[in-house]
C-alpha cells in the first residue's frame, strides 16, 4: 500500500525525530544562508601532555576568507593546533580569538559568537551506521534548521558539490577512501560554515584521489565564502591550495609566508621538509 | 604498595563521580526524547526483540531446572502443591529481573560500549562534537531510556516463560506431579501487586546500570582496536558487578 500524502508526512517525522514539524511557511532559520569567513589570532598558545611540552608559544594571525595551511613533519602538534581551535582541547596557556572573541572566554561572552565551524577529520569520522545523506544531513535535522523538503535539496546540493551526485542511500562502509573524504567534506559544507578545518586531507589517499580532493577544495574556495585551514604534511597540496601557509616544527611556529616565500624560504627545517619531499629518483641529479 | 592502592582507591572514586555526572547530564537531556523518538526505538527494538529468543530460551531452562529441584525435594514431605508459589516468587522477584538483566548486559551492554568505544577511538564523538551535537544527548539519552523501558518488558516476558516452564515440569514429571491448575493457583495466591512491582523495578534499575555503564566505558574508550576490545570486556564485568550489588541493596530495602 502506497502512503498517502499525510501518511508520507507522519513516516518522514517519524524517521527524523519531529525535525520538520516546526516550520510552518518558512524554508529554512533566517541565519542559515549567512556566511562569511572569520579572521583567527592565535595567541602565546601552550599545550603539554603530561611531559611532552606538543605546542610552544604559538602565535598566528588568519585573514577572514584565507587559505592557511599549517605543515610540518608528524608528530609536531598541527592536529592538536587544529583541535583547540574547534575547541576539542583546552590550552595550558594562551588565547584563540575568532572575529575578536575569545573562545575560552565565559560562557556569557561566548554566547556573543555568531559563526559556524566544522572539520573534516583526518579519519573522515562518518557516522558508520548512517547512510551518506542522513550523514550529510545530521546537523540540519538535529538542530531543526530548515524544513525535511529543503534539507534533502541541500544534501544534494553538497553531494553535488564534491562530485558525488546520487549517492546519498550509499552506506558509509561502501565508500572508497576518497569518497568517505568527499562526504565528510559534504557534512561539514551542510552547515554553511565560516570556518572549515582539514586534518591531514590527504593521508590515506592516493595521488590521483589528493589531486581531485585539491580541486574540490580549490572549487570550494570559488564559491564560498569561508575561511580555510588545512593542517597537512602533504607539501605539494598545501602550497597548491594556500593563501599562506606556515609551518610548525618541534611545537614551534618557524615561518609563516606566501607558498612563494615558503619554497624560497632558507630555514633549516622548511629545507630539510622541501627536500625530503621534493627529492625525485635515487641516483637522479 | 599504599601508594598503588591508594591511586585503586581514587580511580574508582574518579570513575563513580564520572558515571553520576554522565548519570544527570543523561537525565537532563531526557527532555529532548520526543525529537530522538527514532533512535530510542531503535535501540528499544535491539534490546527487546533482539534479545528475546535467548532470554526466552534461558527462562523456560531456569524455570524447569527450579521447578525440577525444588519440586522434587517438597515432594518427600507431600508439599508439593506449593511449588507454583515458589516458582513463581522466585522468578518474579529474583530470577526473572537479575538472569534478564545479566543476559542484556552481555548482549547489549558489551555492545553499547563497543559501539560508543569506536565511535570515540574513530574521532566520530569529536565531529558530533565540532557539528554541536551533544553526544550525551545524541548517545546516552537513547540508550538509557531504552534500556529502562525495555528491560522490564523483557523481564515480564522472560518471568512468564520461566513460570510457564516451571508448570510444565511439575505437571508432566512423575515424580512431582503437580497439575497445571493446582500449580497456578498455588502462584496466584502467593503473587500480589507488590511482588510484581518490586521485580519491575528491580528490572527498570538494572536496565539503567547496564546502559550507563555501556555508555560511561565507551566514552572512556582509548587505544584503538584493543582498547575496544578491553571496554567490550569492562562494561560487562562492571554491569554484572553492579546488577549483583544493587540487587542486594534493592531487596533489603523491599524486604
Amino acid at each position: 500500500m502506497v502512503p498517502g500524502k499525510n501518511g508520507k508526512k507522519i513516516l518522514t517525522k517519524l524517521t527524523h525525530g519531529f525535525t520538520a514539524s516546526i516550520f510552518d511557511g518558512c524554508e529554512c532559520r533566517s541565519d542559515y544562508e549567512d556566511s562569511h569567513g572569520v579572521g583567527i589570532r592565535i595567541e602565546d598558545l601552550n599545550k603539554s601532555f603530561d611531559e611532552n611540552h606538543v605546542l610552544k608559544d604559538i602565535n598566528l594571525d588568519i585573514e577572514p576568507g584565507e587559505t592557511f595551511s599549517i605543515i610540518g613533519p608528524s608528530g609536531t602538534g598541527k592536529s592538536v593546533l587544529l583541535k583547540h581551535i574547534v575547541k576539542l582541547e583546552k590550552p595550558d596557556s594562551g588565547h584563540i580569538f575568532i572575529d575578536g572573541n575569545d573562545i575560552y572566554a565565559t560562557s556569557r561572552e561566548q554566547a556573543q559568537r555568531d559563526y559556524r565551524y566544522s572539520m573534516v577529520f583526518q579519519s573522515s569520522a562518518l557516522f558508520n551506521s548512517l547512510t551518506v545523506g542522513e550523514n550529510v544531513g545530521l546537523w540540519l535535522r538535529e538542530k531543526r534548521v530548515c524544513t525535511e523538503g529543503r534539507i534533502r535539496r541541500i544534501i544534494r546540493d553538497k553531494l553535488r558539490l564534491v562530485g558525488l551526485e546520487g549517492k546519498e542511500e550509499l552506506m558509509t562502509s561502501e565508500l572508497s577512501g576518497g569518497m568517505k573524504k568527499r562526504v565528510a567534506i559534504a557534512r561539514s559544507l551542510a552547515m554553511n560554515p565560516d570556518l572549515i578545518l582539514y586534518d591531514e586531507p590527504t593521508a590515506e589517499l592516493d595521488p590521483v584521489t589528493s589531486d581531485e580532493l585539491a580541486r574540490v577544495i580549490m572549487n570550494l574556495k570559488e564559491k564560498v565564502n569561508l575561511t580555510t585551514i588545512i593542517v597537512s604534511h602533504d607539501l605539494n597540496f598545501a602550497l597548491y591550495l594556500s593563501d599562506r601557509v606556515a609551518m610548525l616544527n618541534e611545537g614551534r611556529i618557524v615561518e609563516i609566508g606566501t607558498p612563494e616565500e615558503i619554497k624560497a624560504s632558507q630555514n633549516p627545517a622548511i629545507r630539510k621538509f622541501i627536500y625530503t619531499t621534493t627529492k625525485g629518483i635515487k641516483g637522479e641529479a | 604498595m599504599f601508594e598503588r592502592i591508594g591511586r585503586k582507591i581514587l580511580g574508582a572514586a574518579q570513575a563513580t563521580g564520572e558515571m553520576v555526572a554522565l548519570l544527570v547530564e543523561t537525565v537532563y537531556y531526557f527532555k529532548a526524547a520526543p525529537r530522538n523518538l527514532p533512535a530510542i526505538f531503535r535501540q528499544m527494538y535491539e534490546i527487546g526483540v533482539g534479545t528475546m529468543p535467548i532470554a526466552s530460551l534461558a527462562a523456560l531452562f531456569v524455570g524447569m531446572v527450579l521447578a525440577l529441584q525444588t519440586g522434587a525435594e517438597l515432594a518427600l514431605y507431600g508439599t508439593q502443591e506449593v511449588i507454583g508459589a515458589i516458582v513463581g516468587l522466585s522468578m518474579v522477584k529474583e530470577l526473572g529481573p537479575v538472569m534478564t538483566s545479566l543476559l542484556v548486559a552481555g548482549r547489549i551492554g558489551s555492545a553499547m560500549a563497543a559501539e560508543v568505544g569506536a565511535m570515540e577511538v574513530y574521532e566520530e564523538i569529536d565531529a558530533l562534537k565540532t557539528l554541536e551535537i551533544n553526544p550525551v544527548r545524541y548517545l546516552a539519552m537513547p540508550r538509557l531510556l531504552a534500556c529502562l523501558f525495555a528491560v522490564p518488558a523483557l523481564v515480564v516476558f522472560a518471568t512468564v516463560i520461566g513460570i510457564a516452564g516451571g508448570a510444565l515440569v511439575s505437571d508432566v514429571n512423575p515424580a512431582i506431579n503437580v497439575p497445571y491448575n493446582v500449580y497456578y493457583d498455588n502462584m496466584i495466591r502467593a503473587l500480589d501487586y507488590k511482588e510484581i512491582f518490586k521485580g519491575l523495578l528491580k528490572a527498570t534499575v538494572f536496565g539503567g546500570i547496564i546502559a550507563q555503564v555501556g555508555c560511561y566505558v565507551g566514552f572512556k574508550t582509548s587505544g584503538g582496536a584493543r582498547g575496544i576490545g578491553q571496554s567490550t570486556t569492562r562494561a560487562v564485568v562492571i554491569a554484572f558487578l553492579l546488577i549483583f550489588i544493587a540487587d542486594y541493596f534493592l531487596t533489603r530495602l523491599m524486604l
